[in-house]
């Protein structure tokens, strides 16, 4: 099931916050919120439901039997998540089986959680339904961001209601609601009629939109995930911090899909190496590490091909890291986007026929423009504005400075009139967005995401 | 202020869950509810048909439409609109392929019957319940499962709009071997014809919209040259293109007036030496106020608003000869339904292009008393306009819809053996370009055969 539904928006969020909220205790809570995951699940594939509950319990068996210092009990944990990661993938390819919902995401949930334990960074979990409800929680499902179990293990058992936390989350929610229904639907469509046409600019403008639409896609859902996660009082790492306004290929990944780039990071480069044995050593690691990257979204050549255009990206601008560093702000800035965009064009395409069409006509091939082309550029103007104001720091700079005029420096627990505005100032804010997400979703069925299917 | 959030978040909370209680009391009846069954539980298609169902059924207040529209009207910008006068392009997918429109009145007329026994011929023919029948095509929905195909585009210009169809040629050479099948299936005895009509795109765009991969003369061309010699082609363009300042496509509607359907049938008249008979032959009258399908598929835009303004005028022809026209809802003719060539469609009925043959059926038998062959007609909607035409030369005319057979949920049809129980003499395959692209519908025509 999507956030971006009205029968999520409407009915199973509101019943489940309702009884969530109602009923004492945590340990209830907690009851109410593991139902409700597991009910949020069933509603998209119910037919993957035993899939996910076994996963988690095989996880669970295993790790108490995996012993620190001893590699080779953690091969088995290890390896069932990745065949388990890779059979869906590949079966997806080749005979079109659809994956399980969140399957690349919990299962690099259950690999970080394994491996953690090996480390000795935190003990196996003790109770299997805390477990559970650490892999199934709904807000973090559908596209993560991929939460460490050591992040929120204790909040699993010792979290406290905080209305101010409660409130933002919701509002938080909202804004991402807005960003997947107001900005990357309408982005997609755009992108889609633009793809019909034969023209250069056609194909440079929809590669436009394509950048836009996934990141306001994921970001959204992102922010949707992060936002309904406070609201039950959890907190989860950052997924975006403003990609498109990176000034190099290096920045654009750590501000770009964050919790799946420090996972290759910490469980992946670093063990292989990292930059720690030599140039040809630290070149194959990343080698590997942007190859998975590829194929974790899926096992098909565009994305093996994009993580590898990623991976020569960075190993150039490695070398050239020195002189680029001189170029101008707003000079490194296009460049990078240049080459972010043509990232993208590989990444929408799996049809490598199709891929390849798109660049040729981008490069030259055919004729760059027709007045069609120029309508539906003329169409789309308030579009793309949004898009570059909504990509920017703009509305960030926007949300700090509203809130350091209102709420710095007062306290929580103390009544100010500006506080007060703020906080009013922000629920006039969600209610709006609900309101225009709803008309949105009342006159066109939103899109599937993108990322529900990785 | 810790109580301040508090408040806050809980009428959050509460105006979601008063929406959503108010709309569960307040759901659109007339949306069907996903049938609760063991094996849909199991995969999910309950879960997922419940939660179209209420975003169909969700109570749409005229804020909440006049916002959409807005939000649309603000992200497709019109303001830029240059010398060509184009407003708007958007999407189009494969519904216009696979909905057709329908103006049935089961309940009414209703009478089961194997022969073709006739009952009175009169014309118009008034339904009577078209206003809950009615369908339009290019603005309903596609079916859960529905594979949905990008067939081209709809341009706003000016008054009119249009679909601009983007070519695909390995579709439309699968298209031509469809209709190649169909013709070596009904052997040498059935002189099988095929009429690929352009839409109004070809003459009333700027060249932009109908040349390279819009070009329909070259789709058109393309498809003829893939078609076998055992398929007759008839050059419906160039009849259609010489006329192109009459009154041949409607103006809101996607589909082409009887009068454009009367040159395409000179011109088949040609193909297949026959007479054609002049216009003054037919008695004619009109129905006003008609704003069409085009209008329909972008009424959420606020530019569509030029279209609701300028509303077409159907002009129609009737047949001269004596006719009874029923359609059937399968191929073995069991259950039949009276309706007209030209139906009656009163006030309430805003798509006016139902009156042809009362919409898109899966068969569609006219008989008239002229002594002559049998012809079978294999079209979409573009046909029923075309249909009536045909009533001056043939003794029963059998339109058959190939979106309504051999596929799921719908009655099979072998139409080798149909025919031939039909005793068909002439097959003629009409289509309009937007569907030579989409795969769904070629599938469907080859399935006839299969």
């Amino acid at each position: 099931m999507e956030f971006s539904n009205l029968y999520f928006l409407y009915i199973f969020l509101p019943l489940t916050l309702a009884v969530y909220f109602l009923i004492p205790g945590l340990k209830r809570k907690n009851v109410v919120l593991l139902v409700a995951s597991l009910v949020f699940y069933a509603m998209g594939q119910p037919y993957y439901l035993p899939l996910l509950v076994a996963v988690a319990f095989a996880n669970f068996w295993l790790a108490e039997r995996v012993i620190p210092g001893r590699a080779a009990t953690l091969l088995l944990p290890v390896g069932l998540n990745l065949v388990i990661l890779a059979a869906f993938k590949l079966l997806k390819v080749s005979f079109g089986i659809a994956l399980p919902i969140g399957v690349s995401f919990y299962t690099f949930q259950l690999i970080a959680y394994q491996v953690d334990v090996y480390r000795k960074k935190h003990p196996p979990e003790g109770s299997f339904f805390h477990f559970l409800l650490y892999i199934s929680m709904f807000p973090k499902m559908l596209m993560g961001p991929i939460v460490r179990y050591d992040e929120v293990k204790t909040q699993l058992t010792h979290r406290k209601t905080n209305p101010r936390g409660i409130f933002e989350g919701a509002v938080r929610f909202c804004v991402g609601l807005a960003k997947k229904v107001l900005i990357a639907d309408y982005a997609y469509v755009a992108f889609t009629e633009l793809e019909g046409l034969s023209y250069g600019a056609a194909a440079w403008l929809a590669a436009l939109m394509f950048m836009f639409y996934i990141y306001f896609e994921f970001s959204g859902c992102a922010d949707m995930a992060i936002g309904l996660g406070r609201v039950f009082g959890f907190r989860y790492a950052e997924n975006f911090d403003l990609p498109y306004t990176s000034r190099s290929i290096t920045e654009f990944w750590r501000r770009w899909h964050i919790t799946l780039g420090s996972f290759f990071r910490d469980y992946v480069y670093i063990p292989l190496g990292g930059n720690r044995k030599g140039k040809a050593r630290q070149i194959l690691n990343l080698l590997i590490v942007w190859a998975l990257t590829g194929l974790w979204h899926g096992a098909n050549w565009n994305y093996i091909i994009w993580g590898l255009y990623f991976f020569v990206l960075l190993a150039v601008e490695k070398q050239l890291m020195p002189k680029l560093e001189k170029v101008p702000y707003a000079a490194r800035l296009l460049i990078t986007m240049f080459f972010v965009l043509i990232g993208w064009v590989i990444f929408a395409h799996e049809d490598m026929g199709a891929l390849g069409n798109s660049l040729a006509m981008m490069f030259g091939k055919g004729p760059f423009w027709s007045s069609s082309v120029g309508v539906i550029l003329g169409n789309t103007v308030p579009l793309i504005a949004v898009c570059l104001i909504g990509s920017s720091v703009l509305p960030r700079w926007f949300s700090f400075l509203w809130g350091a005029v209102l709420v710095r420096g007062r306290k929580e627990n103390q009544f100010s009139f500006l506080q007060l505005i703020y906080a009013i100032s922000l629920l006039l804010f969600a209610v709006l967005l609900l309101y225009l997400c709803t008309a949105s979703l009342v006159g066109a069925a939103s899109k599937p995401s993108l990322y529900a299917s990785f | 202020m810790k109580k301040i959030y508090a408040v806050l978040g809980a009428l959050l909370l509460t105006l979601l869950l008063v929406v959503g209680i108010y709309s569960l009391f307040s759901l659109n009846a007339d949306v069907k509810k996903p049938e609760l069954t063991f094996s849909g539980l199991l995969s999910g298609s309950y879960a997922s048909g419940t939660r179209s169902y209420y975003a169909e059924a969700f109570p749409q207040s005229e804020s909440l439409k006049k916002m959409n529209t807005s939000l649309n009207g603000f992200y497709k910008f019109s303001g830029f609109s240059g010398e060509d006068d184009v407003q708007l392009i958007l999407n189009m997918n494969s519904q216009a392929a696979d909905h057709g429109a329908s103006l049935e009145n089961p309940s009414t007329a209703a009478s089961s019957s194997n022969g073709s026994d006739s009952s009175q011929s009169t014309e118009p023919t008034e339904p009577t319940q078209p206003e809950t029948t009615e369908s339009v095509a290019p603005s309903d929905g596609p079916e859960a499962g529905t594979v949905v195909e990008n067939l081209g585009a709809a341009l706003l210009v000016g008054t009119r709009a249009v679909e601009v169809p983007y070519a695909d040629y390995d579709s439309i050479s699968d298209y031509a071997g469809a209709v190649t099948n169909i013709a070596t299936a009904l052997g040498s005895d059935v002189n099988t014809y095929s009429i690929v009509v352009p839409n109004a795109a070809e003459f009333y765009t700027t060249e932009d919209y109908h040349t390279g991969s819009s070009s329909q003369i070259d789709m058109i061309d393309y498809c003829y040259d893939h078609m076998g010699s055992n398929v007759r082609t008839v050059d419906a363009y160039s009849a259609l293109a010489s006329h192109i300042d009459e009154y041949i496509y409607f103006r809101t509607d996607h589909h082409w007036t009887q009068l454009g359907a009367y040159y395409a049938y000179t011109a088949f008249c040609d193909a297949a030496g026959l007479h054609a008979q002049p216009l003054s032959s037919f008695e004619t009258g009109q129905y006003d106020s008609f704003v069409g399908s085009m209008y329909n598929f972008l009424s959420d835009y606020p530019q569509s608003s030029i279209l609701r303004e300028n509303p077409d005028t159907l002009h129609y022809w009737r047949p001269y000869v004596e006719t009874d026209t029923f359609y059937y809802e399968d191929a073995t003719l069991s259950l039949k339904y009276e309706i007209g060539v030209i139906s009656w469609v009163g006030d309430s009925v805003s798509n006016k292009y139902l009156c042809f043959l009362g919409g898109d059926h899966p068969v569609t038998i006219i008989s008239t008393d002229v002594d002559g062959p049998v012809c079978m007609l294999l079209k979409e909607s573009y046909g029923n306009a075309f249909a009536p035409w045909l009533t001056s030369h043939y003794s029963k005319i059998i339109a058959i819809d190939p979106r309504e057979f051999n596929r799921d949920g719908k009655p099979s049809l072998d139409l080798k053996q149909f025919a031939q129980e039909q005793g068909v003499d002439d097959c003629i395959v009409l289509d309009y370009p937007m569907v030579l692209n989409s795969d769904s519908y070629i599938e469907w025509l080859n399935r006839l055969v299969q």
